[in-house]
């Protein structure tokens, strides 16, 4: 308990600092719109494209009746449908978010040469703190500024879409589409994010100034970026290249509305995601992904926690 | 009770700063004193636990300083101000005090804001509690640094140059303070200062160059340069080589010398009473010889 709340202590002090500092608020926030730029630029692009209107003559009434759907059901297509075009044009943009494995080292990296620099790092040691809970305390603060801007961002671009949507479409975002983002979101972006944040702060554990850990920091991003992309490949091939496991797991299950319907108007199976030969993907591989996200991240903290019992006797 | 046996420590290969140190240092208020660069820091800081002994033994209130459960014990009872202070510009002393008592692991709230309310009124900041410590003075600064060190009741109070910085009304007032917290638990005052510790300390010990060359009362000391310390009046020119001046005062009949040594025959010299600071000069002068 007493561990907890000294954790926390530092946690929440560091939170105070993380949108004072302005690196990693500044960095997630370009993130943010790098990652929303990429998904809303294709499309809305093409919303201009789908029917705005959907009162239809009675031949076409007719025409759908053979197929089994009702105007009010078709209404309902054509809105999934549109959550579904975001949704596929969003799957690739959503790459975007490796990003963060680039950006957020060099923005977090600051953490502890901060306290360096103000001199209270001395202080700090003197007191019955572990290095092992200072270094969890200043990883906790620092991902709560990140998660923090990280959900406001997604708000934000919830928020966009649904105006963009709603003015030129009359219709939203569909739930499905929704829920898939979200998931995309937690599964896929968040341990992103989490990986990048921890990697600058323990990153930040080698360095005196935060000048000094801005390269390191970068390049750190660069080899989590690549390392990322090379451990967590989808193991198909193809139309998804180098992406992570998570982000293939989730676009194996998602169920499109719009090939759905697709489908059931040409008689055909069309599902883009359906890679010849690629093995399915299951919840075990997925767990073992974040295992080895986990394995990995204790292998940089004990490092960390060597190097300041080293080097600061803590 | 801190027992200190052949300790030694060296930075690098080659740049000894402690030499097989030995001391033992009891309840009370105890002032360690030396030049700049005598390794006063470096002691002061192998007790608190923040620094690995190159070679021997140090033991705090029973705690082994070179084990991680006994640094943990040792700080869990330790109070401790650094030589160079360092606050969060950005925190009001109430939020860095709070911060720093949950470190030090009061987790009750109700204590901890007792403990913080007192503390904040020892050191007489109360007013100014919720003040950014970037608008603080220097001195307002060293009172937080003594503020955050005295929260938790520690029975071990490692001070370092706990005065510089300060102003006089300020430095008495922090003496003060100390020596009332050593009734009830063992306080390490170091500095450079000779005046700090004679209004203060019962107990002392000279460092220089690493090593302990005086280790006693301050009476010890003073009596060590008892019947070395002489007044010389001069129409101006200064006293002759062999002696340490320690003063000079222009007064109405020439200048006032005062002098550590022996003063030659035939000189205006008069013996006079040696103060704390004349014992460390003569033992100084002693060790340079």
């Amino acid at each position: 308990m007493k561990t907890l709340k000294q954790i926390f202590a530092i946690a929440r002090t560091e939170f105070r600092f993380g949108f004072r500092r302005g690196a990693p608020v500044a960095v997630t926030v370009i993130i943010g719109i790098i990652v929303s730029a990429g998904i809303l630029l294709g499309p809305l692009s093409n919303v201009s494209q789908l029917p705005k209107n959907l009162s239809m003559p009675p031949e076409q009434v007719a025409r759908l009746a053979t197929i089994g759907l009702t105007p009010s059901e078709w209404v309902l297509f054509n809105r999934d449908i549109m959550g579904d075009m975001f949704v596929f044009s969003t799957v690739m943009a959503w790459l975007l978010i490796f990003t963060a494995l680039l950006l957020l080292p060099m923005a977090t990296s600051g953490s502890i040469p901060a306290d360096r620099k103000f001199g209270v790092s001395e202080l700090l040691r003197s007191t019955p703190i572990t290095g092992f809970v200072y270094l969890a305390g200043k990883i906790l603060g620092v991902l709560a500024t990140v998660l923090l801007v990280g959900a406001l961002m997604l708000g934000l671009f919830f928020a966009i879409t649904e105006i963009i949507l709603f003015s030129t479409l009359h219709y939203g975002l569909s739930l499905s589409a929704s829920l898939f983002l979200i998931k995309l979101s937690l599964l896929d972006g968040l341990p992103m994010l989490v990986w990048g944040t921890a990697v600058g702060v323990l990153l930040g554990v080698f360095f005196h100034t935060r000048r000094a850990a801005i390269f390191p920091g970068l390049l750190a991003g660069g080899v989590s970026l690549v390392g990322w992309a090379l451990a967590f490949r989808a193991p198909g091939q193809g139309y998804i290249g180098m992406t992570d496991l998570a982000y293939y797991y989730l676009i194996q299950n998602y169920h499109s509305s719009a090939l759905a319907l697709e489908s059931r108007l040409g008689g055909q199976d069309t599902n883009m995601f359906n890679i010849a030969g690629a093995s399915r993907v299951g919840v075990g591989q997925l767990v073992l992904m974040y295992l080895a996200v986990i394995a990995a991240f204790v292998i940089l903290m004990a490092l960390a926690r060597l190097w300041l019992k080293w080097k600061e006797n803590f | 009770m801190i027992t200190v046996s052949q300790l030694t420590k060296t930075y690098g290969k080659k740049v000894p700063a402690l030499r097989e140190v030995n001391l033992e240092i009891g309840a009370g208020m105890f002032g360690l004193v030396g030049p700049n660069g005598a390794g006063k820091t470096t002691l002061m800081r192998i007790l608190a636990g923040l620094l690995r002994p190159t070679s021997g033994k140090v033991s705090v209130l029973g705690n082994d300083v070179t084990t991680s459960r006994g640094k943990l014990a040792i700080k869990s009872v330790l109070g401790y101000l650094p030589q160079e202070l360092g606050l969060y510009p950005d925190l009001s002393a109430l939020e860095f005090l709070e911060y720093i008592a949950l470190l030090k692991g009061i987790t009750d709230k109700t204590e901890r804001e007792k403990q913080i309310n007192e503390t904040l009124e020892l050191v007489g900041l109360t007013g100014d509690a919720r003040r950014k410590m970037r608008t603080f003075s220097g001195g307002m600064k060293r009172r937080v640094g003594i503020a955050q060190a005295l929260i938790g009741k520690p029975q071990l109070l490692i001070v370092d140059e706990p005065t510089s910085g300060l102003d006089p009304e300020e430095r008495v007032r922090l003496r003060n303070l100390l020596a009332e917290m050593s009734a009830c638990c063992t306080v390490i005052l170091s500095t450079h200062i000779v005046e700090d510790v004679s209004q203060s300390c019962n107990d002392l010990a000279v460092l220089n160059l690493g090593q302990v060359l005086f280790r006693g009362s301050p009476g010890d000391l003073i009596a060590q340069a008892r019947g070395r310390v002489w007044n010389i009046l001069t129409s101006g020119e200064r006293p002759g080589a062999g002696l340490t001046v320690v003063s000079t005062m222009q007064i109405q009949d020439g200048i006032q010398y005062r002098v550590i040594g022996m003063p030659t025959e035939g000189s205006k010299a008069v013996l006079v009473e040696p103060s704390l600071e004349d014992g460390y000069i003569w033992l100084m002068q002693q060790s340079r010889n």
